[in-house]
């Protein structure tokens, strides 16, 4: 039986499993409100870090701009 | 074996292996293999490290081979390789995994039975905290330098793990480690940072 401290550690280091322990994990998560929680929160983490961390357009357009240049600067030498 | 072994050291057969022919190449991976991977766990690697690490001797053996000049055989040019490729290895090892505070606070969540001791908050107490402004950026401010990158690459930037591997130049298994503990310090800070410390 997978215990909760498994599954955790499967989540948040993205372990490729097998198909055999990904129902494991399901099924486990099914009875363990606790491990449910944890799965959860991890996939909040990743969505909201994604969505606040993630470039603004603003950045975009430095960095387009820096890449320019510096495109530029390598055809002068060339 | 050993007339094997001459077979495959003959000037011919190099010539063939040197050109990149694709059948001899095969044929000394088909002979050394196991060897290769015996030795890597010999060495003290763990399975999954020793199968990472075979797989980097095999691929800088087929990036060198045209520049094997034969002056020892086969073997002995291809566990040179395996012997920097595992020092390289362990000094990448030790740089990452090197006691992290995280793991004790992981430790400490579990029974010995590997089961929640304290329960996480709740998602939707965690989901609120996730909304406070700049939350995840003072949490990610604290962690290793390779283990918020990793988190960025993978999360933010949505790179693929093996680009990840790559840039960083470190193995599947550190970088699942890195992820695990950036995710878990992550989590935890949050958790912590939603004042009701319990649910």
């Amino acid at each position: 039986m997978i215990t909760c401290k498994e599954i955790a550690g499967i989540i948040s280091s993205g372990k490729d499993v097998s198909i055999f322990t990904r129902l494991s994990i399901r099924l486990h998560m099914f009875l363990c409100p606790s491990c449910k929680d944890y799965v959860k929160e991890v996939n909040l983490l990743e969505t909201e870090a994604a969505k606040k961390l993630g470039l603004t357009d603003e950045n975009v357009a430095v960095a387009d701009r820096v890449e320019k240049r510096v495109i530029k600067k390598i055809e002068g030498q060339g | 074996m050993k007339q094997k072994d001459e077979a495959l050291n003959s000037a011919d057969f190099i010539k063939s292996l040197k050109d990149g022919n694709g059948e001899a190449l095969t044929l000394v991976v088909k002979r050394y293999n196991k060897e290769l991977f015996r030795a890597c766990i010999g060495l003290g690697f763990r399975s999954d490290v020793a199968e990472e690490l075979a797989q980097r001797v095999w691929l800088t053996f087929l990036d060198i081979i045209a520049r094997f000049e034969g002056r020892s055989s086969i073997r002995t040019f291809l566990f040179g390789i395996m012997y920097k490729k595992a020092m390289e290895m362990r000094r990448e090892e030790a740089k990452i995994n090197r006691h992290d505070d995280v793991d004790d606070v992981m430790e400490s969540r579990f029974n010995d039975n590997g089961q929640w001791v304290r329960r996480p908050i709740s998602p939707e107490k965690f989901a609120l905290a996730l909304e406070t402004e700049g939350i995840i950026a003072d949490c990610l401010k604290p962690l290793p330098t390779m283990q918020k990158m990793a988190f960025i690459m993978k999360e933010v930037d949505g790179d693929d793990s093996k680009s990840i591997c790559n840039a960083l130049e470190i193995s599947a298994t550190n970088l699942r480690v890195l992820l695990y503990r950036a995710k878990n310090r992550l989590r935890e800070c949050i958790e912590k940072k939603s004042k009701g410390e319990k649910r």
